[in-house]
């Protein structure tokens, strides 16, 4: 009995999420390229002109364990720089599993403090995919890492990490969806999301995109299906985790609904698209040689100049990111909807290529 | 046949230990959960934002929120100003949160007076650009609005100030 049931746990951790060497090592640099250059990494020098009275640490946190006020500004620069550093090191897989397990480290310590204001964004679980991925065989092709050590191409990669990231996700939307659920959203009596809306749209003055258009829709039907349909897709998240087809199916929901609440809400979510694509690398294929070939020719120097030229940046107010460029240029958050519509046209075109039988799911 | 555990060469032993981690996770979200709905939110934590705590609309009614603060001085006069324009050097979407913690009356402030040395320096710096004189003391008020989403167009209805919190520059 304790056989099978092993054996059945070992089937879903180790084998259920089947991936490549290289669908790893593409979705490394995919995760270090979205973090760096779409997203931005952000500065923690803001928080030196916060006084100490508004420190109020989530507990427990580091922060609210080693500290009694914001840290001096020298030392959340080198928590940026390490930051940065990282997602080079990762982008270019050198010491990628030291690196990738210092980046969230890094993260969690500064943010640690960014939350200490009263506002917790809940990111960790995009931040924490480089911790639980230094386990896997992200760093072991296309990398700097790679030159010392060769594999051969389309090996199995490690995937337990994938499932583990699965689980992460899971119990992430279930968290969200329970307290929905315990607090009256499913009353046929309650709009939950019609009363967010309304709130984000007079309070907040988020009136862009569909917002005028839904802030008028008068259905109750439709705010109630709305309702429903919001706590059933976040709990159906901890079922789906058992079945990589049905979490993918999950996750296409969610690249949509994702793309329905900037349209509805204006509230944008793209810093969750690296995590959505590490469940759509299974089904993409990716086979090229001249990728080694390049990290073959990069100097390992060119990593902390990179880093240190992207800092500058930062600290010079340049858009080292597209979102920067976007507030620079606009002034509008343009890239969230073109973030979206890329991952619905990525999520096509990986269905399509299910469709077509170009990929076994 | 087996399964294959680890390409890159790991020792066997370490499958139980991933095996536990499997296992482990699952307790441990659920003390994390109930600790969040307790005691309060952890950092780090794995956790997305519920929103159920939100004002939830019926099919007649809506609520928002507004916060003003208000600059007093010597004379009795005062200055309204907002909180974009108070906490212009922390990031927008923390700054309701920043008052909501720091600057309100129990039970929503997670800070209670007395205020740590140089707080009111702080604030009072900071409410001193709005105004010409010397900023004596500065009120954050808390007004809950009821809009009624049965008129055309949608009507507000009825105005509570659910706070006032007065904060006197010694």
């Amino acid at each position: 009995m304790i056989a099978r049931l092993t054996r059945i746990l070992d089937h879903w951790i180790f084998e259920r999420w089947s991936m490549s060497h290289e669908q790893l090592a593409a979705y490394r640099i995919c995760y270090a390229g979205f973090m760096l250059f779409i997203v931005g990494v952000h500065r923690y020098a803001w928080l030196e002109r916060m006084h100490d009275g508004f420190f109020h640490p989530p507990h427990p946190s580091i922060a609210s364990l080693a500290f009694s006020g914001f840290p001096p500004g020298g030392v959340l620069d080198v928590v940026e720089g390490l930051i940065i550093l990282s997602l080079f090191g990762i982008l270019f897989g050198y010491r990628t599993r030291l690196f990738s397990i210092l980046f969230t480290l890094a993260m969690v310590f500064g943010n640690s403090f960014a939350y200490s204001l009263g506002k917790i964004n809940h990111d960790f679980i995009v931040q924490v995919v480089p911790l639980v991925m230094a386990f896997s065989s992200w760093g072991e092709t296309w990398s700097l890492d790679a030159r010392k050590r060769r594999l051969a191409p389309g090996g199995r990669g490690v995937t337990w990490p994938v499932t583990l990231m699965s689980v992460i996700m899971g119990l992430a939307y279930f968290s969200a969806g329970l307290p929905k659920l315990l607090g009256g959203w499913l009353h046929l009596d309650s709009m939950a999301v019609r009363g967010k809306l309304f709130t984000l749209y007079h309070v907040q003055g988020r009136q862009d995109y569909l917002a005028p258009f839904f802030i008028k829709i008068d259905q109750q039907w439709f705010w109630e299906f709305m309702d429903w349909f919001t706590v059933a897709w976040e709990l159906g998240f901890i079922i789906a985790i058992f079945n990589p087809r049905v979490f993918r199916f999950f996750v296409g929901i969610t690249v949509v609904f994702t793309l329905m609440v900037l349209l509805m809400l204006n509230v944008w979510a793209i810093i969750l698209y690296p995590l959505f694509l590490l469940f759509a690398m299974p089904l993409i294929p990716c086979h090229s040689a001249r990728v080694q070939g390049f990290m073959d020719r990069v100097p390992g120097w060119v990593i902390p100049l990179a880093a240190v030229i992207y800092w500058a940046g930062m600290c010079m107010r340049f858009p080292v990111s597209l979102l920067r460029i976007d507030y620079w240029l606009t002034g509008i958050e343009f890239v969230p909807l073109l973030v979206n519509l890329a991952a619905v046209g990525v999520m096509i075109w990986v269905i399509s290529l299910c469709v077509r039988g170009k990929q076994a799911t | 046949m087996r399964t294959e555990f680890d390409q890159t060469g790991r020792p066997a032993g370490s499958r139980w230990l991933i095996r536990g981690l499997f296992i482990v996770i699952w307790p441990v979200f659920l003390v994390q959960y109930l600790y969040y709905h307790q005691v309060g939110e952890p950092y780090p934590a794995v956790l997305l934002p519920s929103f159920a705590g939100s004002d939830v609309a019926s099919r007649e009614r809506a609520y928002t929120e507004q916060i003003e603060i208000h600059v007093l001085q010597a004379d009795g006069s005062r200055v309204v100003c907002s909180m974009d324009d108070l906490l212009k050097d922390a990031p927008p979407a923390h700054r309701r949160n920043i008052m909501k913690t720091s600057l309100s009356s129990p039970p929503h402030s997670w800070i209670r007076p007395p205020y740590r040395e140089g707080f009111h320096a702080w604030l009072r710096a900071h409410c001193a650009v709005f105004v010409e004189g010397d900023p004596v003391a500065m009120e954050v008020i808390y007004t809950r609005f009821t809009h009624d989403l049965t008129r055309r167009p949608v009507a507000v209805i009825g105005e509570t100030v659910t706070d006032r919190h007065r904060i006197d520059f010694k």
